[in-house]
């Protein structure tokens, strides 16, 4: 971490550094203790606008809205970071494979590869899990999926690269065996590309979860998530009531914000 | 029979061409290499000498083992070669440090003790003549000499008996490349090391090498003794680099 | 002209791979006649039907039929409505089409002044301004400027009703009104990203040696950047400019749903729903075509542009 600070010493890492640990910690502690329980329902207090009681106001039940969105936003984070596993673990195996090894494989994956990059995956997602319906594992598969090309692609871009180099030859001479090679010689020359891509990866995963639960093909209904509570929050903006809508939509602007702020920070030349 | 000192190394008709298309379709045969055949003997340092496109690192890499196609034989009589890359930028992994990337063939060979390999590492620096202070630098904190004197180290620690060193020197200054050759032929005596040493440069040949091979455009134009070569060239071409070197 | 018939065979080869794929993978999903006929219809009924809608055919056949009509604009009849698929499109195609170009000339138009105007400037006050506000402004969703813009121009200024849309028909004034915020919604974000990368792909063009050469034999610095760097900077935005448009077809989907707007996304999203396979099928394809339309006219521009890339 420390390394990192010091390789990344500019304006973007630094916001992006203190937001990110701000949302991550507050979500944290959300898992744990919330100002009221998220599903407690109080009909005295009913759709209100935000007081000192209700810093962000309550929903129709009179449920807490910051004690709900705090809930949500651990569930989004949760679905990004298992999506990001997902994605960038599976893109990283199959992009070091087929950069390092080239051949045959490696052109018929890479032209896949093109055509669904060029395919926005939050509609290639959309149209995967409305056959599949909705699920908060569903979100997670369909979008790991879809990430993995964008990932694969860059991963092979550097691996293709850097097994031209001089430093993989000499272990190769040295009789290093060809997973070594992989796992501890190039992979972590490949780290100031691929830090910034989880990062936006992140971002993303953030961004199509609450999309494909905004559009009911996400979480299911039972489910949490800031998407889904985005959903329900419009009928509140057509009765005047935009309180709730406007705090789930600043939190997913803050955690995407933090994010891209890490990835565009780390992709900065010092 | 026994004064003859033993084959280390034995190149037999090597070719390789590779066949690209013209802009009006023909299909070009480009050779790089053509029939070229030598042998290297245990303790000699025997110069490659050739102006680029010569064919020269491609005769490396197929001595290596990194060329996955080319006619003739090579046959190697001793371990595995090691090699010293021309250029010390990209010989040494960016990520790791100096201790991880010379611990690495150590560990190779088995040496699974750390406390063991440090040892190792420790007096292979001082041979090289570098200390203990660099083993936790990363090569973007090294110079160019630094580096190349790393690169030694590393081929060196596998305890080979052949070299192949390509362009060693000639991405370094003209001070730091003698420290170099100095060091290269030091470790040559310690060691009994054979190399192959390639490079465009007769001068830097005549201050390290027994022998000579003179390369054109694949083909091996002249062979002999580096006083022979160097006083009396026989062939144009050899002529024409030993005035240059002048 | 080579390489665009190379290149219009790539696509439309991508295009039919596609288009089985998602065939295949819809008609996987289930059978239709369950759904139309409930669950205690007799099998007489049920194979009658099947019959009819040709579902007793191989999959190879039905596809190949099912794409042979959508080339002549036929793509089977609606499970639900029991109407042609193409007559319930129609409108609602036109509306998102709409949409999506507004917003992308939206984006065009704002991003450009403002990507130039920052390569410009570079590290001056407005410059450095610019860059922190385009980075926030990246961070906030298409859907998220949907509802700002809702809450503030329909709710508090009441400048139009959320909800209700109004047909180019009825108004087209109205329809004109209604249909800014919502394409101001998909360009919002797109414009911040464009004017940031033109920027940068602007004065990594300023660095080469050819715009140095210029500017060192008495060009002032805009006509070095006019003359030589804009040309070659707009390339990759190019590039991006294809996936602006692929992407706000799909952003349009969230937008349409937020805003109320009867375009080709809220339909997709009832016929999932309704598992109206025959709709979702035409839909995806016609989204497909769309994307890969894109990207071929991006680079097809690309290399008429810099005519190095034709390899």
């Amino acid at each position: 971490m420390k390394k990192l600070f010091e390789k990344h010493n500019n304006w973007f890492f630094k916001t992006g550094f203190v937001i990110t640990v701000f949302m991550v910690t507050l979500v944290v502690i959300g898992q744990i203790w919330t100002p009221y329980d998220p599903a407690a329902m109080d009909a005295a207090a009913k759709a209100q606008g935000p007081s000192l009681a209700h810093f962000m106001g309550t929903d129709n039940f009179g449920r807490d809205l910051f004690s709900r969105v705090l809930e949500g936003a651990g569930a989004t984070l949760i679905i990004a970071f298992f999506v990001v596993l997902l994605g960038a673990g599976l893109g990283t195996l199959i992009g070091a494979l087929t950069g390092y090894f080239g051949g045959v494989v490696d052109e018929v994956l890479m032209r896949i590869c093109d055509a669904l990059t060029a395919f926005p995956s939050v509609l290639l997602a959309l149209i995967i899990l409305a056959i599949l319906g909705p699920g908060r594992l569903n979100v997670i598969g369909v979008l790991g999926l879809v990430f993995i090309p964008s990932f694969a692609r860059i991963v092979r871009t550097e691996f293709a690269r850097i097994k031209k180099l001089n430093y993989v030859s000499l272990a190769k001479l040295q009789g290093v065996p060809t997973g070594r090679i992989l796992l501890r010689h190039i992979l972590p020359n490949i780290m100031p590309v691929l830090l910034p891509a989880i990062s936006i990866g992140f971002n993303n995963a953030v961004l199509a979860e609450a999309s494909m639960s905004f559009l009911g093909v996400g979480v299911s209904a039972s489910e949490v998530s800031l998407g889904r509570m985005l959903s329900d929050s419009q009928n509140y903006i057509l009765r005047g009531l935009p309180w709730y809508a406007i705090f789930v939509g600043l939190t997913i602007v803050l955690l995407i914000l933090g994010f891209s702020l890490l990835g565009e920070g780390m992709r900065q030349e010092e | 029979m026994n004064d003859t000192p033993a084959k280390i190394l034995e190149v037999r008709n090597v070719s390789t061409s590779y066949t690209r298309k013209s802009p009006l379709g023909k299909v070009k045969i480009q050779h790089v290499l053509h029939d070229v055949s030598f042998d290297l003997y245990e303790g000699e340092a025997l110069g490659l000498v050739g102006e680029s496109g010569s064919g020269k690192t491609t005769l490396a890499r197929a001595i290596l083992g990194f060329l996955p196609k080319y006619e003739g034989t090579i046959r190697h009589f001793s371990e595995r070669p090691q090699v010293v890359f021309q250029d010390p930028y990209t010989a040494l992994n960016p990520a790791k440090t100096v201790e991880w990337i010379l611990g690495e063939p150590l560990r190779m060979l088995g040496i699974q003790d750390a406390q063991a390999r440090r040892q190792k590492i420790l007096d292979m620096l001082i041979k090289v003549g570098l200390d203990e202070s660099y083993l936790s630098r990363k090569p973007s904190q090294l110079s160019g000499g630094q580096r190349q004197r790393i690169s030694i180290a590393a081929a060196l620690i596998m305890e080979p008996r052949f070299i192949v060193a390509d362009e060693p020197v000639s991405a370094l200054d003209v001070t730091i490349q003698a420290q170099i050759l100095e060091l290269l032929a030091r470790m040559k005596e310690e060691f009994g090391l054979s190399y192959l040493f390639i490079s465009h440069d007769m001068n830097v040949v005549y201050q390290l090498c027994d022998r000579v091979i003179v390369m054109r455009k694949g083909v091996v134009v002249e062979e002999g003794d580096i006083d022979q070569i160097f006083d009396a060239p026989r062939h144009p071409y050899t002529r024409e680099l030993v005035e240059a070197s002048k | 002209m080579n390489f665009v018939i190379k290149k219009l065979g790539t696509l439309l080869l991508t295009l039919l791979v596609l288009s089985f794929l998602a065939y295949a993978a819809f008609e996987m999903v289930g059978d239709p006649v369950n759904l139309m006929l409930g669950t205690n219809a007799s099998p007489e009924d049920v194979a009658a039907l099947r019959q009819q809608l040709g579902l007793d055919k191989p999959l190879l056949l039905r596809y190949f039929r099912w794409l042979t009509g959508f080339l002549v604009m036929d793509m089977g009849n609606s499970y639900i409505y029991r109407i042609p698929v193409i007559d319930m499109i129609g409108d609602k195609l036109g509306i998102t089409v709409t949409l999506t170009l507004m917003g992308f000339a939206l984006t065009l138009l704002f991003s450009i002044p403002l990507g130039v105007y920052g390569a410009r400037r570079e590290g001056s006050w407005a410059d450095r301004m610019l860059t922190v506000v385009n980075q926030i402004v990246m961070a906030v969703p298409a859907f998220f400027v949907a509802i700002l813009l809702m809450v503030f121009f329909g709710v508090v200024l009441r400048l139009f009703t959320p909800g209700s849309f109004v047909s180019f028909q009825d108004s087209p004034g109205q329809y004109l009104l209604y249909m800014i915020f919502p394409a101001l919604s998909i360009a919002v974000p797109r414009t911040a990203m464009t004017a940031k990368m033109l920027r940068s792909s602007i004065l990594g063009e300023m660095q080469k040696d050819y715009v140095r050469t210029a500017y060192s034999r008495g060009h002032n610095r805009q006509t070095a950047l006019k003359g030589h760097a804009l040309k070659n900077a707009l390339l990759p935005v190019i590039s991006f400019m294809a996936s602006t448009m692929a992407e706000m077809l799909a952003g349009c989907i969230v937008i349409e749903q937020i805003f109320s707007i009867p375009g080709i996304g809220r339909l997709l999203m009832v016929s999932i729903s309704n598992r109206d396979i025959p709709v979702v099928e035409a839909i995806v394809m016609i989204l497909a075509v769309w994307v890969m339309l894109v990207h071929f006219i991006g680079e097809i521009i690309n290399e008429v542009l810099d005519p190095r890339l034709r390899a």
